[in-house]
């Protein structure tokens, strides 16, 4: 490794830090203490930026700005989005109607709707939703951070002006997606990506010829292009250094090519624009498999959002000791040791690279690297299973939570945490029998039939001389679980407001898909050949791998 | 499920550019783990030191406006946008000092103190019908973006008693020195 500086092993070649630094600035952005934008409005915004899918937004921005303006009284449209807390479309809304209340209950020029605005031209109309309205805010921010607000202003300032039609507003628009895409253009590391696709391509093609398919991609084939390629010199901006890059690269690599069936999609579809002789492919569609790529990590990402995140179901330890295994989705169980070993030992390397950050002396180097490891497999095993229970325990406390709310979710979540209960002595309680007990007739029988049977189980759910033992031991179980949870949101008080409500509501089937989740993986993690036998005996046998590896990346160093 | 040989080399392509995509989506949002860089300058902060007369300029604004040519034109649009009224400089004036700004709807006055010399009396007359401002901006050589909250009027006269050698009295007799109100 030699020739190689601390500064060098440190940096991730083919970041683009500045294009990286403007979008943290975005999701750092606060507004009062808290974050501007919500974490799923983020990830919006890197998909678009990722797949250049911004030019029809940067249209509704045009259309927004204007909006935004005219609600301010022609003031300025930043008022809209830096005068008035979080960007969240209650917001927006709020601020829409407060200024129409003021106006005598309309603002010339504008529509005002239930679930939007529609801004009035000589030659049409254009309708902004509050629901894209905080989308619209981060992208804002973010052409602001990166071409800067004065040359931003400069157009933008331009729709504000008299008489213009949606035409004009049109090409405003595309005058501003230009500035984007240049930027973009000097900034996104399309090329280091294309080069590091060639190299994964070429390596998966040297092992397993040139028919291979995402079943090719596994663990040994991942541990092995890292140690090969890890202490390389970086070639035109492409390096291999640590095994989360390289395990997270091949994890990305299996998720394009399982969905290459897709493509066939793209191939047919006619876009007007793109080369596809070329290779060029519609954004749109390249977005449509990013999109469902990402879904894997949606429930995660769920429990961060209104109305789940009035109630601390996973603190931040528990959010980011899932957030791999969630963000692999499938890969995560066609790879397991790797993740595994990502955790593990992706963490040592983690702790080096800050140590190096830090210019810390010799010895510390030398302790970290023989150390290798701040856990072993075994703990790591351990920390899902811990997860495992505390999803347990919340989802008891939901269940409670919903019984005392009458919720009829109440019903699922017994079913699904008691799912070999005898449910018998509900049979009795349910009986309702014929519709006249339901009070209804006609075209309404069933519907009100099922709303009854579900009120008066719910109004039972707590009697265990009327709901069995089982339910009724199962209910005392969620009782308990709820009291003993000290988290935001649990507690009798919190029961009353009607977002916490909400939020039992919304985040209960969430944590139902998260736990069964990560039982599947456990499942997996116990039954798993492994290469040395088991966890014990490959930690021992990954230790003295992984530090090898580190002494010839850091070694050098001391 | 498909392999490599029997993709297209349009599909090839389709694929680069979904692991492309994928991979500039990582490093966009990957950075919570290791962050070492402290919160930047952004837009928000402009706008808070711009809008809310009570927001100071802090030693990050500071170093991060000495250091950022492009940040130093942004506040300057965005105080211009936000201004309800722009004294320009009084390049005309020979003298090189002035005690008094015209503008439309608002007079800038200094007066020395009677009782004190020392000291001089800076008067904000809001002419009727306008609003009247909550922040003084002043810039110039030598006191960049000075900001100074502004009592409330009285009878549409704003008054403010300060040191005749403070930054405040001198940038405002200076010709060269721009005043923004807001």
């Amino acid at each position: 490794m030699a020739g190689i500086s601390a500064e060098q092993l440190v940096l991730e070649i083919g970041k683009s830090s500045e294009l990286v630094a403007a979008f943290q600035m975005v999701a750092e952005a606060e507004m009062d203490g808290e974050p501007k934008f919500s974490p799923q409005v983020c990830r919006d915004l890197a998909k678009a930026i990722a797949c250049r899918t911004y030019a029809k937004a940067v249209l509704e921005l045009c259309h927004l700005v204007r909006l935004a303006d005219t609600v301010a009284g022609g003031a300025g449209y930043e008022i809209f989005f830096w005068g008035a807390g979080l960007a969240r479309a209650a917001g927006f809304r709020a601020q829409v109607l407060d200024a129409a209340r003021r106006r005598g209950g309309r603002i010339p020029g504008l529509v005002v709707g239930d679930s939007g605005v529609t801004v009035s031209y000589p030659d049409g109309s254009f309708a902004v939703t509050y629901g894209r309205m905080p989308f619209l805010s981060a992208l804002l921010e973010f052409l602001i951070t990166t071409v800067g607000y004065a040359d931003a202003d400069a157009l933008l300032r331009g729709t504000l002006r008299q008489g213009l039609t949606l035409k004009t507003i049109s090409q405003m628009a595309n005058e501003l997606s230009r500035l984007v895409y240049d930027y973009l253009k000097d900034h996104l590391p399309t090329a280091q990506n294309q080069r590091k696709f060639r190299r994964l391509i070429d390596f998966v093609a040297g092992q397993a010829g040139e028919d291979f398919g995402p079943m090719n991609i596994d663990d040994a084939a991942i541990f092995e292009f890292w140690c090969q390629e890890s202490a390389a010199m970086p070639v035109e901006g492409v390096d291999f250094k640590t095994f989360p890059a390289v395990f997270k690269a091949f994890v990305r690599l299996r998720q394009t090519l399982a969905c290459a069936a897709d493509y066939m999609a793209i191939e047919n579809a006619r876009v007007i624009g793109f080369d596809r002789e070329a290779g060029e492919v519609d954004p749109d569609s390249i977005l449509g498999m990013i999109e469902t790529v990402d879904d894997y990590r949606s429930p995660l990402a769920a429990l961060e959002e209104a109305p789940a995140d009035a109630i601390k179901f996973l603190n931040r330890r528990e959010v980011l000791a899932l957030t791999l295994l969630f963000e692999c989705g499938e890969a995560a169980f066609a790879l397991p040791l790797s993740l595994l070993r990502c955790e593990v030992f992706g963490k040592g390397q983690g702790q080096l690279t800050q140590a190096l950050r830090r210019r810390v002396g010799a010895d510390e180097l030398r302790m970290l690297i023989a150390a290798c490891a701040p856990g072993t497999y075994l703990e790591r095993n351990q920390d899902f299973r811990d997860i495992a229970v505390h999803l347990r325990r919340v989802l008891l406390a939901c269940l409670h939570a919903l019984a005392r709310n009458r919720d009829r979710q109440a019903i699922n979540l017994v079913m699904t945490l008691g799912p070999d209960m005898d449910f018998s002595p509900l049979g009795n309680l349910l009986n309702v029998g014929s519709a006249g007990d339901d009070g209804g007739g006609g075209g309404n029988v069933t519907v009100l039939r099922t709303a009854t049977l579900s009120d008066r189980f719910l109004a039972a759910i707590e009697d265990d001389q009327r709901v069995g033992p089982e339910i009724a031991r199962l209910m005392g179980e969620a009782r308990r679980a709820f009291r003993g949870l000290s988290r935001q949101g649990f507690d009798d008080l919190s029961l009353k407001d009607g977002q916490i409500a909400k939020g039992y509501a919304a985040g209960a089937p969430i944590l139902v898909e998260v736990g069964a989740r990560l039982s599947a993986f456990l499942d997996l993690l116990g039954r798993l050949g492994l290469p040395y036998g088991n966890w014990d005996r490959q930690y021992a046998a990954d230790k003295i791998a992984f530090s090898k590896q580190f002494e010839r990346l850091y070694g050098g160093l001391l | 499920m498909a392999t490599w040989n029997t993709l297209s080399d349009g599909r090839k392509a389709a694929a680069g550019q979904v692991f492309d995509a994928l991979s500039t989506l990582d490093a966009l949002t990957d950075f919570s783990a290791d962050s070492q860089i402290s919160r930047a300058v952004g837009f928000a902060d402009l706008y808070a030191y711009a809008t809310e007369p009570d927001r100071p300029m802090d030693e990050r604004l500071q170093r991060a406006l000495a250091s950022d040519a492009r940040l130093r034109g942004d506040l300057d649009r965005l105080l211009e946008n936000t201004a309800l009224y722009r004294f320009p400089r009084l390049a005309a004036a020979s003298s090189g000092e002035n005690d008094r700004r015209e503008g439309d709807g608002f007079t800038i006055r200094l007066r020395q103190s009677r009782a004190e010399e020392t000291q001089t009396y800076v008067i904000i007359e809001v002419h009727p019908g306008k609003e009247a401002p909550s922040t003084l901006f002043i810039f110039g050589a030598g006191h960049p973006y000075g900001k100074f909250p502004l009592p409330a009027a009285q009878d549409g006269v704003i008054q403010l008693l300060s040191e005749t050698s403070s930054d405040l009295v001198k940038a405002l007799l200076d010709v060269h020195t721009e005043v923004f109100i807001r």
